[in-house]
């Protein structure tokens, strides 16, 4: 019986060391997309690497069964895109509520002038984010990391059309906005 | 992806920037804390295992402490009385009556068939071609017993003096 825990102790312990060398393996390869992600989603480094690595820890709690290479980056995408948008709306939130109180430190001020100093940047996540949601995702998702339609289309668990359809909506509706 | 906005490029170009080269350490510090979910059948073995203790424990509390039965409660009332009226008879249709046999004697015939040492504990015993119904049903047939062999009974007077003899006596 004693033999048999510990054989059992040990291929547990063998597989808790197989999945943290897995996932590590995930960590190096799959950083810069969730935080690229996050980016498209937040146009702030800090608030981005903040949501990539609560991304990743989530993603570590359900590796087991995410193992396989392509789901794994799959969820991490759709995973980091879902808490970039929470995050997005908590700190308009947050910003909202320190505008009313008129407690806007210049510090903050700052910072927010910093992220508004390109009048074509604001422009362009402006017009971004007029996008709906799904054509939003999808834009972004195909200008980072040289993504083709298909990659976006296995990252997004789409088919292919879909993504080509949504793609050529957004780009219309950016042609709109920027007229 | 031939049909670009020019504005796609400006956004491809604002996306290329990576995160601080501190990004990967602190992954790995966060990740270092959690624990990973076990999946397959083994955490479901567990689950059910749980359970089928909780079951248990839950039966075996249940069963030592069984609550005393609440006593009824008895509530004195008056008598209550009924008036009760006479009843006709029922009365029992004509079939019925026919389809039950009266009970009738047995015939000298079927004495004999009988044996001599007839019990009511041996009763049961007899062939059913005695007991059989539609013998049981078949009329009575007339029975002539031969009045010329018996004997007329012999009165003898009574004598009340030789009674009072013997008295004495």
């Amino acid at each position: 019986m004693d033999g048999y825990s510990g054989r059992l102790t040990a291929s547990f312990l063998t597989m808790a060391d197989d999945l943290k060398r897995e996932f590590e393996l995930r960590i190096a390869e799959s950083t810069n997309l969730a935080f690229r992600v996050a980016f498209g989603v937040l146009r702030n480094r800090e608030d981005a690497e903040d949501v990539a690595q609560d991304a990743f820890a989530k993603a570590y709690r359900s590796f087991s069964k995410l193992r396989d290479r392509e789901s794994f980056r799959a969820w991490l995408v759709r995973l980091t895109w879902r808490l970039a948008l929470d995050h997005q709306r908590s700190r308009k939130r947050r910003v909202l509520r320190e505008e009313i109180h008129g407690e806007v430190s210049g510090r903050e001020r700052s910072s927010l002038e910093a992220a508004l100093e390109s009048e074509r940047a604001e422009r362009l996540w402006l017009a971004i984010d007029a996008l709906p949601e799904k054509q939003r995702i999808v834009i972004v998702l195909a200008n980072i990391e040289e993504h083709t339609t298909q990659e976006v289309a296995v990252l997004l668990g789409l088919p292919e059309g879909t993504v080509k359809s949504r793609l050529f909506h957004a780009r219309q509706r950016l042609t709109e906005i920027l007229k | 992806m031939n049909d670009r906005h020019p504005i796609e490029d400006e956004l491809k170009a604002r996306l290329a920037i990576g995160p601080s080269p501190e990004l990967q350490a602190r992954i790995r510090a966060k990740t270092s804390e959690a624990v990973p979910k076990p999946s397959g059948w083994f955490p479901l073995g567990l689950g059910l295992a749980a359970a089928s203790a909780l079951a248990m424990v839950f039966v075996v509390l249940n069963s030592g402490t069984q609550p005393p039965p609440r006593p009824t409660e008895v509530v004195s009332q008056s008598p209550v009385i009924v008036p009760v009226e006479p009843q006709p008879p029922a009365s029992v249709p004509k079939a019925a009556k026919k389809a039950a046999p009266t009970p009738r004697l047995l015939v000298a015939s079927e004495v004999d068939a009988f044996p001599a040492d007839l019990t009511v504990e041996k009763i049961d015993l007899l062939p059913l071609r005695i007991l059989d119904i539609p013998s049981a049903l078949a009329p009575i047939p007339q029975v002539v017993f031969p009045t010329a062999s018996l004997e007329p009974m012999k009165f003898e007077p009574f004598s009340l003096d030789a009674r009072v003899e013997g008295v004495n006596e």
